[in-house]
Parts: structure tokens; sequence; C-alpha cells
């Protein structure tokens, strides 16, 4: 068989010069255009980026060429009988000529890369060698397979080349297309890496290959045809069922696996939590290249979306990792964009734009929507953004972009505000849209939800504060923020509906078209009537926090004004009152505030305050003043960070690795997960 | 090759070896002692079957014209020259009679068959006489 | 080794191309240390047979054995003792001569040089010529020449001699016979060149349109085949045997060939003014006669067995 493998290696030898050819052509080329037309860094990288993908193409080609005629010269030369008359095996014969093949690709490409490697470390830098070698030794393999099924179908290297070429894109597609229907036949819940499915059909190839060797003749006959391909398909579909099932089997959510969590997120007055749980694999990420700055955490294998009960500490839905889940406030739904954040085997994910969005009934626990926004299709959905539920959970308003009309080249994407019920049982209600194209004097520049969800008030870019009853009501304009000059737009960053329905607390500030520095900026807070009646300013600076309590008639305002350390407002009807937070709080400018107290104001049940931040935890009651809170929970503080308060008013607080509620006023501390 | 064959002929292979071979000792072109090529020689010389040849030598030994000497090769044995001779008015008969058929089957009668053969005789009389 | 003293035997073996038979029912033995001559015209399955043997084929039924080895089972033990030339084969014409007598003895446990390059010396090729600049006679000298290198017990012809000028014809049955002179060597020899196996062959087989119409040793063929002459009056004209081939017939004239000639075959035909004789045909001659008789056997009709 040594002999075979030689002779099989001396036959191909011309491949590993052409390699070697290549390489020092693509060098010269590179230094060559580097001298006559390189003129900066940003050149540099274009021409190392071609390099790269010359060199990839290059590497493609000879690797396909090891095993193009393999099988094939052998056929159209006529020296196959005299090759079997050998008292070799049909097996070893075909093993020697697939390592030579091997061998013959190998060095190839060793000769095409290594001195590339050292002549242009630009080009090696973007092929990002270090990042993706695995998935290039998988697709070397594949389009190896490929080359060499085709080699023992065909006669002409030529012809298998050109086989193999459109096998490799046609097999491209339909590893994609595999991907979208696994997703949309088993959901996001468990769907494999693409290239797991490129290791399964190599093996699945070299296997049929062998097999049509073995079997058929002279390889002459027309049986090797149905014979390769159903034993392809035999093998490879095997294969896969075997794949699928141990990855399935393999991949299972265990709480007490869970060592990390990420993405906790509770509705403020909510009752379900919604995490990301990271099982008992985790790795630190892959240290890569300059320029690809992807490390940080990522999970092996046991990534999943968990919808928790706050009260039991049940898990209510477990699922795949989901992308933007969102539970309902009254912890009776948890919605999520579908992503093709798959289950993975290996250490990276791709996350490609979510057009779908799914519904899930955690009382009830089935899914009570899937799909694009109600009423319409999924060519005309091109992402979701995020989702927001109503306070009482009866709507779920989503950002998505949208394709306006039906243009097959991709009309114009818009963005949109879809109000949609959670069964999906109504077609959305388009709230805004935000046409390229058109001037943004009508742009909604900022929204909320009315306490009871029946109405949702919209801040427009000119300034005009609407109410809009839901569903079907048209916008009714309760009042409009200080003229500015005409060209000048509103940007308000933060909207808050009162719990009483009485007010709506608004903060804003204008900016000229062109942001000129010179103009000046108008901002100010303001605590707006919502029966129309007017606005009173508060503060003559935006807020960074507007807070409600929970009966709606007191409002908690964290703002910096000019030059001044943070101060806290605290309004009621007719009655302002401003707590400096210096006292008995250390400085609160931004610049001090990463290092000592970053201030977390919460609304308490009754009118008070909460505050959490590294520096402690601490109340500000209804008449203002403050006290730190027990010493156990203020030794919580730097470690645990602060989510939201829950419905009986704890507080959520996590450190990544556990779930606690606080009940700061009664000092008790319960873990609630893992 | 001394000894040439004809594959075509109705006699098969072995027979005209061996009587090309008892010609020639009966004409003393091969003389008692002297060394016939080996099995493998005679084969390679005349293309034939290594097994033809064998038989050759076998039949030949056992009518006592060769003999086998081990390890050394075959040589015409000391009384092949007589034994030969003997034979040669076997061959002679045996061609007689293929003519003799033949006269008969072209209708020629017996006298006129013997003055032809006689006139043959005289005429290789008179050229042996003609030659030095 | 053999079995009961055959090198080669098969039963009722059998090989179908989709609808066309290329072998049907072949039953064949060839004594150990004979040379086989196995004829047949174009396309009666000689290559096929060989094939099959060499498990390049698979039979589609019937069985066959080689060296006491059965062909599908041990096929590569079979092929280690087997050497094989086929006709015009292609070779890799980028090597050279050198190389593939050492690819070759990479492939093989026991492996001779001295075999291999006796030949090629003797006719002179040299090891550094490459194998596309050989005639083709050469060539085939060459792949002889590394066929033997691993002193096979069995060597396989098939149509080696066609298309090869004179002079290369005689190198190769040289070469061959050279081969012969161990012990329990076998040679099988396919093809067309009548004259030569004439010469060399103490066996041989008929097969046409994938029949074994004929295995015998050759001096049967030629004292069993025979043509009958018969001169008889214009009006008394005899007829023909069943299974007579080649019927000719003139005015006063009859002859025709039989395949199982006995003495008294003569004396039953012998008759008031006839004279009845039995010619001795050439072995080109039988080889016409057998097959075109074959071909014009109704298929119901026996077919001539030695």
């Amino acid at each position: 068989m040594k002999a075979l493998f030689v002779k099989e290696y001396r036959q191909g030898h011309l491949l590993v010069w052409l390699g070697f050819l290549l390489a020092a052509l693509i060098a010269v080329l590179h230094r060559a255009w580097e001298h006559g037309y390189v003129k900066t860094a940003a050149d540099l990288r274009e021409l190392d980026q071609v390099c790269a993908g010359l060199l990839l193409v290059a590497a493609g080609v000879f690797v396909m060429g090891g095993a193009a005629g393999l099988f094939a010269t052998e056929s159209a030369r006529g020296t196959l009988p005299f090759l079997l008359g050998l008292p070799l095996s049909r097996t070893r014969i075909w093993l020697a000529k697939l390592l030579a093949g091997l061998a013959l690709a190998a060095s190839a490409v060793l000769l095409t890369i290594v001195p590339n490697a050292l002549l242009i470390p630009g080009a090696m830098r973007e092929m990002g060698l270090r990042v993706y070698f695995p998935d290039y030794i998988i697709w070397a393999f594949l389009l190896f397979s490929t080359t060499l099924f085709w080699s023992t179908l065909l006669t002409r290297a030529m012809s298998v080349l050109l086989a193999s070429l459109a096998a490799a894109v046609a097999s491209l597609v339909g590893l994609v297309a595999a991907s979208q229907l696994g997703l949309s036949l088993l959901g996001y819940d468990g769907f494999l890496d693409i290239g797991l499915w490129a290791l399964v059909w190599a093996v699945a190839l070299f296997f049929a290959s062998w097999l049509t060797f073995r079997r058929a003749e002279l390889l002459q006959s027309r049986r090797k045809w149905p014979l390769a391909f159903v034993s392809l398909i035999a093998v490879g579909g095997l294969i896969s069922c075997v794949v699928i099932a141990g990855v399935r089997f393999a991949v299972r959510y265990q709480r007490t696996g869970v060592q990390q969590m990420e993405a906790v997120s509770v509705p403020p007055g909510g009752s379900v939590a919604t995490l990301w749980a990271y099982g008992d694999r985790v790795a630190t990420g892959r240290n890569v290249g300059r320029g690809w700055g992807r490390s940080g955490n990522s999970a092996y294998r046991s990534k999943h979306t968990i919808a928790l009960d706050l009260e039991t500490g049940r898990e209510l839905w477990v699922g795949s990792a989901l992308v933007q889940a969102s539970a309902s406030p009254d912890g009776r739904y948890l919605a999520a964009g579908v992503g093709r954040a798959a289950v993975t085997w290996r250490a990276s994910r791709r996350d490609l734009p979510t057009s779908a969005i799914e519904v899930w009934d955690l009382r009830e626990h089935r899914r009570a929507y899937r799909g694009p926004p109600p009423g319409l299709t999924d060519r005309q959905t091109r992402a979701i953004g995020s989702l927001a539920w109503s306070p009482k959970g009866n709507w779920l308003a989503v950002r998505a972009g949208l394709t306006a009309g039906d243009e097959a080249g991709g009309g114009i994407i818009e963005e949109a505000l879809l109000l949609m019920r959670p069964d999906g049982s109504q077609p959305v209600e388009v709230v805004l849209t935000k046409p390229s194209a058109v001037s943004e004097a009508n742009d909604i520049a900022s929204w909320a939800w009315a306490a009871d969800g029946e109405a949702m008030y919209t801040l427009s870019a000119a300034g005009a504060l609407g109410c809009r009853a839901l569903p079907g009501g048209s916008a009714t304009r309760i009042w409009r923020a200080p003229a500015v000059p005409e060209d000048y737009r509103w940007w308000f960053n933060q909207l808050a509906p009162s719990p009483s329905r009485r007010w709506i607390a608004a903060s804003g500030f204008s900016v000229p078209p062109h942001d000129s520095p010179s103009s000046p900026v108008l901002e100010a807070t303001w605590v707006v009537a919502a029966d129309g009646t007017g606005a009173v300013p508060i503060a003559g600076a935006r807020a960074d926090e507007l807070i409600w309590s929970r009966d709606g008639e007191c409002l908690y305002v964290l703002w910096h004004p000019a030059g001044r350390s943070a101060e806290l407002l605290r309004w009621r009807e007719g009655d302002l009152q401003a707590f400096p937070l210096g006292v008995p709080f250390p400085d609160l400018s931004r610049a001090a505030a990463a290092h000592m107290w970053q201030v977390h104001p919460v609304g308490l049940p009754d009118r008070g305050l909460l505050l959490w931040g590294p520096g402690g935890v601490g109340r500000v009651d209804a008449q203002g003043r403050f006290s730190y809170a027990a010493a156990a929970v203020r030794a919580l503080v730097p470690e645990y960070r602060f989510v939201a308060l829950d419905r009986r008013g704890r507080a959520i607080v996590t450190n990544d690795r556990r779930l606690l509620a606080v009940d700061v006023a009664a000092g008790s501390i319960t873990t609630i997960y893992p | 090759m001394l000894n040439s064959i004809n594959p075509k002929s109705a006699v098969p292979i072995y027979r005209q070896i061996m009587d090309q071979i008892r010609r020639r000792v009966a004409a003393g072109l091969l003389v008692p002692g002297e060394r016939l090529p080996s099995v493998r020689e005679l084969a390679g010389q005349l293309l034939i079957n290594p097994n033809t040849a064998a038989r050759v030598y076998r039949d030949l030994e056992r009518e006592g014209l060769l003999e086998t000497r081990r390890g050394e090769g075959t040589y015409i044995a000391a009384d092949a020259t007589a034994l030969a001779r003997s034979e040669r008015s076997r061959l002679l008969r045996e061609r007689l009679e293929e003519v003799a058929g033949e006269a008969r089957s072209f209708g020629i009668s017996d006298e006129v068959a013997l003055r032809l053969f006689r006139d043959i005789l005289l005429a290789l009389h008179s050229s042996r006489k003609d030659r030095p | 080794m053999s079995e009961n003293g055959f090198a080669i035997t098969t039963q009722s073996l059998t090989k179908r191309f989709g609808r066309k038979v290329a072998l049907n029912q072949v039953s064949a033995r060839v004594p150990v240390g004979s040379i086989y001559g196995l004829m047949g015209p174009n396309g009666a399955g000689k290559t096929t047979f060989v094939r099959c043997l060499l498990n390049l084929l698979n039979p589609s039924s019937g069985s066959a054995t080689v060296l006491g080895r059965d062909v599908v089972r041990d096929s590569v033990a079979v092929r280690q003792r087997v050497g094989h030339v086929a006709a015009l084969q292609p070779l890799w014409e980028w090597m050279t001569v050198a190389d593939l007598a050492g690819f070759m003895a990479g492939c093989y446990p026991r492996w001779k040089p001295e075999a291999v390059f006796g030949i090629l010396n003797r006719v002179g090729i040299e090891r550094a010529q490459k194998i596309q600049d050989l005639s083709r006679g050469q060539r085939t000298l060459a792949a002889l020449a590394v066929a033997i290198g691993h002193e096979p017990e069995l060597l396989l012809l098939d149509e080696a001699l066609t298309g090869l000028d004179p002079i290369s014809r005689r190198e190769v049955l040289r070469s061959v016979i050279e081969v012969m002179h161990e012990e329990g060597r076998t040679v099988l020899i396919t093809g067309q060149d009548i004259a030569d196996m004439e010469r060399v062959c103490d066996y041989v087989g008929f097969l046409v349109k994938g029949r074994l119409i004929w295995e015998s040793p050759l001096e049967d063929l030629k004292a069993q085949v025979k043509r009958i002459r018969i001169e008889h009056p214009a009006d008394s004209p005899p007829d023909f045997p069943v299974g007579a081939m080649r019927p000719e017939r003139a005015t006063r004239e009859t002859e025709f060939t039989v395949s199982s000639f006995k003495p008294e075959l003569l004396a039953s035909l012998a008759g008031a003014g006839r004279r009845v004789e039995a010619l001795d045909l050439s072995l080109e001659d039988i080889f016409v006669d057998l097959a075109q008789g074959e071909t014009n056997r109704p298929s119901s009709a026996s077919r001539p067995t030695p």
C-alpha cells in the first residue's frame, strides 16, 4: 500500500509545485501593488483582504485538485484494470489514494500559505486563521470529500472539478436551507451548527465513495450511480439522525448545573424574571487577534433562557437562548424575538437579525403565537428590535423594521412601532413609522404605555404629546413643548406616565438640525396634565430618571443642575422639594459616580425611594429623610447589582451567579435562583 | 535453429522433432556422446511448449536414442546410430505409403509410378556424381 | 497448491452485463503445468473470463477457483500468486520502467528483480526509459517482465500478442517459455493468435458467444476435428450428417468437418463409387469451423463436446 501511496503522490506532484508558484505570485503581486497603489492603512488593509481572499480561493482549489484526479484519471487512462489486478484489496487501494490526495492537498495548501505567512503577514491576519481554523478545516474536508465522491463517478478530472464546484455551492445553499428548515420544524429549540452538518456529510461522502469503488467493479457500469447516491443519502441521513439525537440528549437543562446568568430582567412590579442561564461548561472566550474583538465569556452547549417565578423560584419556561426575551408584568406571557442563535457545539455564536416573534403562555405552558407580526408577512418584516409589554400585559409593543411594498429589490425600510395582542388574535396596529425619505417633523421621539395599558402616549420630534387610545384609536394632542426654531428637533429621553393617569412626566432637549456647537440647546423637564390643561416645568435641565410613586401622586426626579452635583427632586401637586444628594452621600458628580455612589433610584410601595449603588443601600422616606438599610443588606453591595422591584416590593438583585430577593424594609434576603 | 517445426502439419510437433533428431543421428550429423540442448533451451529455441520438449526427450530416451546424465544434460546414446539407422527404413516406408496413396488417387498405374521413382533415383545418382 | 491438479477450475461461471450474457455457464479446467490457449472470436467473452478470475468483475452466478482459492472470497491471495498481462494495457505514462518495477515490487511480498531485468535486458529495454517512449511491443514486454517478478504460479496473458510485430511476439513467447521451466507453473493465453498458440499450447478451449464449446488437449482436438472428403458420382451425393460443419458441395465432391472423428466414420460413409478420406485441419481451420458451427447452430441442438 505504501508503494501505491508514493505512486499517487508522485503522479500528482505537479499540484504541489503549482501551490508554490501561486504563493510566489501572490506575494509578488502584493508587493508590487503595495509599492504602486497603497497610500493609507485602509488601503493596505484592503489589499491584505484581497490577498487573503485569493489565498483562500487558491487553497480551496488545491484541496479539490488533490482529490480530483485520484479515481477519474485511472478510469480515463484505462489503468484501472491494471491497478485492480494487484494483490491489494479495493479498500486498501481506496485508502492509499485517499491519503495521497490528502497529502497532496495539504502540501499544496501549506506551500501556498506558509511562505505568505512570512511575506504578507497582513493577509494572514485578514484570513483570521486563529479564529476560523476549525471552520477552514471542516470546509476543506467537505470540499475534498465532495471532489473524491465525484472522482469516483466521473472520468475526466476537469468534469470532476466542475461537478465538485457545483456541488460545493449547492451544498452551501442546501446547508443554509436545511438550517432554516430545522428552524421552522424544530424551532430554535436546538438546531445544529452548520459546521457539524458539514462534517457529517463529509463522512457520508467518503463512505459513499469507498462503497462505490469497492462494489462497482470497473467503475464503468451505470449501476455505480444509484449505488453512490443511495449510499450517500442513507449514510448521511443515518449519521445526521444519530447526531441530532445525541445533541438533543446531551444538551439538557439542569438547574444545579447553572453557574452563571446573563441578561437578568424583571419588569418593574412584575412577578416573573427572565434570564440566560449558563451551564457548567463556561469557557473564556478565545484569545482572538487584533481587530476581531470577540473576547469574553462564551458558553459551550448549555445556554438556556429561563422564565422564573419570583414568588416560588420555579422555572416557568426553559428553552434555548432567546434574544430579547421579556416577561409581561402580570407574569402571564413570555415574548421573544426568534433569532437564529442555535444550540452550538462550538464556542462561537452567529446571531442573525430576528424577523419573527414568539409568545408563550406561561400559565398554560403552551405557545400562544409564533411568526411575523400578525397581519404582516415574513418578507415585509426585516428585523425585530425591542419588545415592550403594556403594564397589564394585554398589549405587546414591537419595534420592527419593515419593507415598504413588495418590491423584490427590497424597498424602503421603515421603522415601525407595532402593537399586537399576545395571542396574535388581531392584526397589528402600526402606531408610528419612520420613513427614511420623509421629513422628521412628525417622528415619534418617545413613547410610553399608559398605566392601564389601554392607551399610549407619544411624543413627536416637534414636541407634541399625544394620547392614543387602544385599540384603533386616534391620537389626541395633549400638550406641546415650548416653541423652538422651526428646524430644531426635540429629543425626549424620559417619558413617564403616572400610575394615576393624571399626569405625564417628560424630559427632553432640542437640538439644531446639524448640531452646530455654537447654537444653544433648550432642555427641560415638565409634568404635563393628562387632561390637556397644561404642563408644569419642574427643572431647567433634562432628568436622568423620572420615577412615580405607586399611587401616582408623587414624582422623583434625578437630575444634574448645571455645574452642580446630582440632585433629587420630589414633586407633588403644588409642591417641589429638592434633596441635594451630597449629604449624607459623597459627591455624586458624574465623574465620581463610577467609584462611589451610583444611584439607582427605585420607587417603593409607599412614597419613598430606594437607593442602591456601589456605596451602599438606603431609603429616602416620604418626608425626605435618608436612612441606611440593614448591615446584611448593605453587605451585598457592590457584588450584587440592582435589577428591579418585584410585585411585592422586594428588590431583585443579582451578582450574575445568583438571584436574590431583598426586602429592604425588613432587612431579609431570600435566594431565588438557582 | 537446427530443428524446424511446422505447427500446422498434421504430424504432432513432438513427432516432428523426434523424427528430425533421428534423421540427424542416422545421417551422422549427431554422434553418440554429443550433448543436446536442454529441455529449456530446446523449448526456447523452437518456441514450443517445454512439456513438448520434455516429452521428446523422454520418448527418445525410452527408445534408447538418448540418455540423460543427472546434473549434466542429455546426450546421444552410444548405440544411437545403429538404432537410428534401423529407423530409416521405417521412415522411408511411411513416406512411400503416402506417395503410393497419392499415385492411386491420381489414377496412375503401378508401372508408371515405379518408372517415375526409378527415374528420380537415377537423376539423383547422376547429380551426385557431378558433385565433387 | 492446486485443486486436483488444476490451476483454474470454474463451475458454471456466468456473467451478465444488463441483458447481455458475456459468459454462459462456463465450466473450464486448466491443468497445472500446462499452457492453455483460450480461443474465440471477438466478443466471445475471453477478457471477461480473465477478469472474473482476477475478481475485477463479480460473477453473476457460478464460481471459480484459482490455485485452490475461491476468486471472490480470497481474491487478494489469488492475485498474489497470479501474473496478468492484458492486451495493450495502458500503464502510467509518466513512469520509467524502473519506476514501474519498483512500484510492483512494493505491492508483492516476494519479488525477484533478476527475473524482471533478465527479460528487459534481453530485449534491450533500459530502466530509465519512460513508458510513453516505448513501442507497443516494448510495452507488452515490459508489462510481462513486471508481471512475473513475483514468481507467479499462474500467468494470464489476455490477448497479449494481439497487434504486436512478429519480433516482439517471439520475444514474448520466448519469455513466457522461459518462465515455464519451473515446475508447476501454468499459463493461460487468450487471443486469436492461432499460429502461436498452435506452437506452444498443449491444452485448448474454445469460447464462442460466452459458451465454452470445446476443451481438450490440443492433440485430441486435432485428432477429433477433421474434414471428411468424399468423392462420389454426381447423382448420389451423400447426406450431411447432423452436426457437420462448413458443408461444401461440388458436383462430384462433398466435404464437411466433423468434431468427433473416429475411423469407423470413414467406413460408414463408404459406398459404391465413393472415395472417402479424412483430412487434417490446422488449428486455424478448426477454429473457424467450430466458431461458425456454433454461430449457425440452432439453440436446441446439442453442441459438440470432446
